[in-house]
């Protein structure tokens, strides 16, 4: 027997005019089921995960989370249920430092920020935990730089990690190691992995770097013009000869 | 180092948080012996100036009052209130109408300026907290002109154009003196007690958990949304707090020019905070505070020389935007930065 799906659409539906971006999506990803979703430019994976996160209103269709239907909830809403995500272009606080924005997050977490005249700097156990968080996304030398002085690459970690901080059940990462290089992308892939291995955490990301997610994923869901084409293992999706017209085809 | 270009409009904000060690606890104290400083200076200063200066201080603590909390909607939280003087005078008219129509004390009236600023602002901010940017800063205009137009109308009770007045505040008898709490040294006392404490409560929301969450609802609030924190209610909260320290403001500003004024909601009172803020810099606690000191100050030399002040006003506002980016104390950090940084 299967276990029960963390998510679920049914019909999920976004237009925008005559272009239909997401068409009738269903999808339901389980627990700890590390899923990528590939498909070329447009293809409709972020207003998926818009749809999902509630960034948009979609159009028809329902999302369950957690056997919970969210498809009119607030965005903050889902979030604290444990649907987290990340965004294409980094979104960060680009004035504060990389450890203000880690504890933004972890505030957020433990709830610890109702009015009060309490210092930031009793806070001992969130800064403790901001302080793994700059450990373990080696961000300690950036402790104290403004995010809009980082490079680009960095500044999508510090987005990793304070996704991190909230311990999502469900974590959706749009292109998570878009615009980095090699070894920055492998040691990024290394954490996301090491994270899926932990548990608690289910990941699903969007790739456009096939060969990456092959190793890193267990199911392969590909987009084409807003709706799922294929969904198996890797290895299923290879075999896959209408996926290799749709997308691998320009990338062998 | 490498040197980091900054624009004004974008202060950085990288004030380390340590967990407490050594150094963390020297600089706190260098912070809080800082802080007892200026208010020795400020309790020491009536006794140095005369009556005139006096009561000039006086008028720069209340507005100092009513601009930090200004700031805590746009320094913090991003907010640029335009109308945040009918809080203002939301206190004013509150603490007048204790005090004359409930016959109640001095402090009530102060009291109740308090709470009528946070009462105004509890039901505007509704409304406020809703809309982004330019929309906040145009809602907020309009609820000001609102309360401007129903003191004005409202002649039965707000007295319209002459203003509401109060006469008598009466006294109180410190080890068996009795104190004119019209006379200005004594009002000074009451206004600096006032000040500071509420002051030091926007001081402390602002270093709170709160106010960090503040900040980042400023730099970005789609991205706070989605750590799972409910940004308009965090809004509504900072609106309401600011709303009531303005409100305190006030509920000093009628009891010291003994009349509650439509002018006091008008919206270039709003408008002086603003440019207030700017002038002293709105990345620092203090800046708003000392740059509505400084215009208050310029003015009185001024206004009783020459018909110009208008004129005067936007050569400051032009010398600031071209020459001083972060405001008076932005800059004074920044070169103090700068000299301390190249002398190592
Ligand atoms: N806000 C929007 N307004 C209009 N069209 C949009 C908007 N967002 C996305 N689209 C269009 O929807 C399609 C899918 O886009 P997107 O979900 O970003 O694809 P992907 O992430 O797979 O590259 C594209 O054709 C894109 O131009
Ligand atoms: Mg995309």
């Amino acid at each position: 027997m299967r276990s029960p799906a963390l998510l679920e659409t049914a019909g999920l539906t976004k237009h925008f005019g005559e272009l239909y971006a997401v068409d009738a999506v269903d999808l339901a990803i389980r627990e700890g089921e590390t899923t990528a979703v590939i498909g070329p430019n447009g293809a409709g994976k972020t207003t998926l995960f818009n749809l999902v996160t509630r960034r948009m209103r979609a159009d028809r269709g329902r999302v369950r989370f957690r056997g919970t239907d969210i498809t009119t909830a607030t965005p903050h809403a889902v979030a604290r249920m444990g649907l987290v995500r990340t965004f294409q272009v980094s979104s960060v606080f680009p004035g504060l430092s990389v450890q203000q924005n880690l504890l933004t997050a972890v505030l957020a977490r433990t709830g610890r920020s109702g009015v009060s005249t309490q210092s930031l700097e009793r806070e001992r156990e969130s800064l403790e935990r901001v302080q793994e968080l700059l450990v373990r996304l080696d961000l300690r030398d950036d402790a104290n730089v403004a995010c809009d002085e980082l490079a680009h690459g960095t500044r999508r970690r510090v987005e990793v990690g304070m996704s991190l901080a909230l311990e999502p059940r469900l974590l959706l990462l749009d292109e998570p190691t878009a615009g980095m290089g090699t070894s920055e992308r492998q040691a990024t892939v290394e954490l996301l992995s090491e994270l899926a291995r932990r548990g608690g955490t289910t990941l699903v990301l969007t790739e456009h770097d096939v060969d990456l997610v092959m190793n890193f994923a267990r199911r392969i869901v590909v987009m084409h013009q807003g709706g799922i084409i294929a969904d198996g293992t890797p290895e299923e999706i290879v075999e896959d000869i209408e996926v290799r017209r749709a997308y691998l085809g320009d990338s062998r | 180092m490498k040197a980091r270009e900054r624009t004004a409009a974008r202060p950085v904000d990288t004030r380390p948080v340590r967990l407490e060690g050594r150094r963390q606890k020297w600089t706190a104290r260098a912070r809080t012996l800082a802080w007892l400083l200026l208010v020795a200076a400020l309790a020491v200063a009536p006794f140095v100036a005369g009556s005139y200066r006096t009561l000039l201080l006086t008028e720069i603590l209340i507005f100092g009052l009513f601009a930090s909390s200004f700031n805590l909607l746009f320094g913090y939280t991003g907010l640029l209130s335009f109308g945040h003087a009918a809080y203002f005078a939301g206190g004013a008219y509150a603490s007048a109408l204790i005090m004359v129509e409930a016959e109640l004390p001095l402090p009530a009236g102060i009291l109740a300026g308090l709470v009528g600023g946070a009462l105004l602002a509890a039901l505007f901010g509704v409304f406020c907290v809703r809309v982004n940017e330019i929309y906040f800063s145009l809602l907020t205009l309009a609820f000001g002109m609102l309360v401007y137009t129903v003191v004005f109308q409202a002649r039965e009770v707000t007295g319209g154009s002459d203003g509401f007045n109060l006469y008598e505040l009466g006294s109180v008898s410190v080890a068996g003196r009795e104190l004119l709490l019209g006379h200005p040294q004594v009002f000074y006392f009451v206004t600096l007690v006032t000040v500071v404490l509420g002051v030091a409560l926007l001081e402390r929301v602002g270093s709170s958990p709160f106010g960090q969450v503040l900040r980042a609802i400023r730099e970005n609030s789609e991205r706070v949304d989605f750590l799972g924190i409910p940004v308009r209610r965090y809004r509504y909260k900072a609106f309401v707090i600011a709303g009531a320290m303005a409100g305190l403001a006030g509920g000093l500003i009628a009891p010291f020019l003994r009349v509650a004024h439509p002018q006091m909601s008008h919206w270039t009172t709003s408008a002086e905070v603003v440019l207030g803020t700017i002038l002293g810099g709105e990345a620092l606690f203090l800046g708003p505070a000392v740059g509505t000191g400084v215009l208050i100050w310029l003015e009185s030399l001024v206004t009783g020389r020459t018909v110009y002040w208008p004129l005067v006003m936007g050569v400051i506002l032009l010398v600031l935007v071209l020459f001083l980016p972060g405001g008076i104390l932005g800059t004074l950090t920044r070169t103090y930065r700068r000299v301390r940084g190249s002398g190592r």
